[in-house]
């Protein structure tokens, strides 16, 4: 574990907060929120890849639309069938 | 999600179209500037996004080989843009604005509900001695239970009232009075006349003094049982009458009717006239006559009542009327069912059907004159309040002969 990993682990701080882990939330099968990404990969209706710090998560699915978009977070609405890290 | 969008309209946006190559680049390259996007997706092969018009300016740091292509603008900027080069219609939306913001805050509108047989002349009169009028300034109006005692006290023959103010339009709603029948007041001296010309069948004379015979024709507010009584050598006096009285009333009706039955065709043709109703003026917006020689019309408002404007909307539908003939024999059933049932309704409960006559004569071709004579045992009696006389003592030889 590196040094900011030992440090927040210690002191109870959130990973995402001092690592920069990626946070994803899920609610139901229709909306997808997630935190800390670092690029958009692929923008497909059926198809999101989006990379993280350390390796890279695909959403499959169908009818995807991006709500919204900002540096770091996104906002996916549509049919969720697999979250897949790759 | 509706404050949202009123947001984004305030703010302003622009719809973007990325296509061509390398889209997701130019997508992570635009938000790496801070651009915030919205409601991405694809449409067709392009990918369609909100962009606020505040982030738009972005785009230029952005190098990309995407093809960008701005698809619509949105929002009070955009529009104030447009309306700088229109200063003419900018002033003339505004003033309207004004004239709507300053005519809401009056009463244009005043309805009426529950008022049907009471004085609306009297009414209407009470209602505007309460502050409610076309033209009256909403700020300046007196209390809900204010305008209700002012209402009440200046009428008579309503028992509630209340004053509902919706936009510029005010509701009078209102109870009248239900007026109890009147009740005779059991020793209150009463005659039983006849409320119907006939021929007296039976008299039961429970309380009072029977002026009529059996068999006897009475008239129409001849009295039957007398309440009143005179003695010769002795002080009268009077009674409340009780009794019943069952006379035979003959009914008479005729009519001219036609040997065909009329039926309304719709023929299809439509034609439709709106008025435009500001405040308490209203506009014509269409001209021109009906043109047709028979038709029904049909008048609906569609109105914003908060603003005082709506659309008075009158549909006229075109028909035509065709004659189906019918046999003399049908023609005559139809009349004489008719007037049976117009003689039905002006009999006095109970009543029982003696004799019935229908007499028919043609007049022409296509016209028969029908009459129908029926012959009912009716209850005619009514009691009639007669006023109280002070009887005075009558003269005595005695008294004669003293003076």
């Amino acid at each position: 574990m590196d040094i900011l990993g030992n440090i927040s682990d210690a002191m109870g701080m959130p990973a995402e907060v001092v690592k920069g882990a990626l946070r994803t939330v899920i609610i139901g099968t229709e909306q997808i929120y997630i935190e800390n990404y670092t690029a958009l990969l692929e923008y497909k209706r059926e198809n999101i890849k989006l990379k993280f710090r350390t390796g890279i998560i695909e959403i499959s699915g169908s009818d995807f639309e991006i709500r919204a978009v900002s540096e770091g977070n996104i906002v996916i609405i549509g049919k969720i069938n697999a979250v897949r890290f790759i | 999600m509706f404050l949202i969008k009123i947001f984004h309209f305030a703010k302003g946006y622009v719809i973007l179209s990325v296509s061509g190559h390398n889209k997701e680049e130019f997508l992570n390259a635009f938000i790496a500037e801070g651009a915030r996007l919205r409601n991405t997706r694809y449409s067709g092969e392009c990918i369609l996004t909100e962009i606020p018009a505040e982030d738009f300016f972005l785009v230029r740091r952005v190098k990309t080989q995407a093809k960008l292509h701005i698809c619509e603008k949105h929002g009070a900027v955009f529009v104030l843009r447009r309306m700088k080069k229109r200063i003419g219609f900018l002033i003339g939306m505004l003033a309207l604005l004004l004239i709507f913001m300053v005519g809401s805050q009056f009463i244009w509108t005043v309805e009426y509900d529950g008022a049907e047989t009471c004085d609306m002349q009297q009414l209407s009169a009470a209602v505007r001695l309460s502050g409610i009028y076309e033209g009256a300034l909403k700020r300046n109006l007196r209390t809900p239970i204010e305008m209700k005692n002012i209402i009440l006290g200046n009428t008579d023959d309503i028992c509630w009232a209340w004053v509902y103010v919706k936009g510029t339009k005010a509701v009078v709603r209102v109870r009248e009075n239900i007026i109890p029948p009147e009740i005779f007041d059991p020793d209150a001296p009463c005659d039983i006349i006849a409320m119907r010309s006939g021929i007296i069948k039976r008299i039961i004379t429970r309380r009072g003094r029977c002026i009529a015979a059996e068999n006897q024709a009475v008239a129409a507010g001849d009295t039957i049982i007398s309440g009143t009584y005179e003695f010769e050598n002795e002080p009268g006096y009077q009674v409340h009458s009780r009794g019943t009285v069952e006379a035979v009333c003959e009914h008479v009706r005729s009519g001219v009717y036609k040997q065909y039955y009329c039926c309304k065709y719709y023929t299809g043709r439509v034609k439709r006239f709106a008025v435009l109703r500001i405040f308490r003026w209203e506009i014509p917006l269409s001209f021109g006559k009906v043109g047709f020689d028979d038709y029904d019309s049909d008048t609906k408002y569609y109105g914003a009542d908060y603003i005082g404007v709506g659309i008075k909307v009158t549909q006229c539908r075109e028909y035509e009327v065709k004659k189906e003939p019918i046999s003399y024999d049908s023609a005559v059933e139809l009349a004489q069912n008719e007037l049976e049932r117009e003689i039905t309704k002006e009999l006095l409960p109970p009543s029982q059907l003696v004799e019935k006559h229908a007499e028919a004569k043609k007049i022409d071709d296509e016209t028969v004159s029908v009459t129908v004579r029926m012959t009912f045992i009716e209850q005619i009696g009514t009691e009639k309040r007669i006023e109280e006389v002070e009887f005075i003592e009558p003269k005595t030889d005695n008294d004669a002969a003293g003076h």
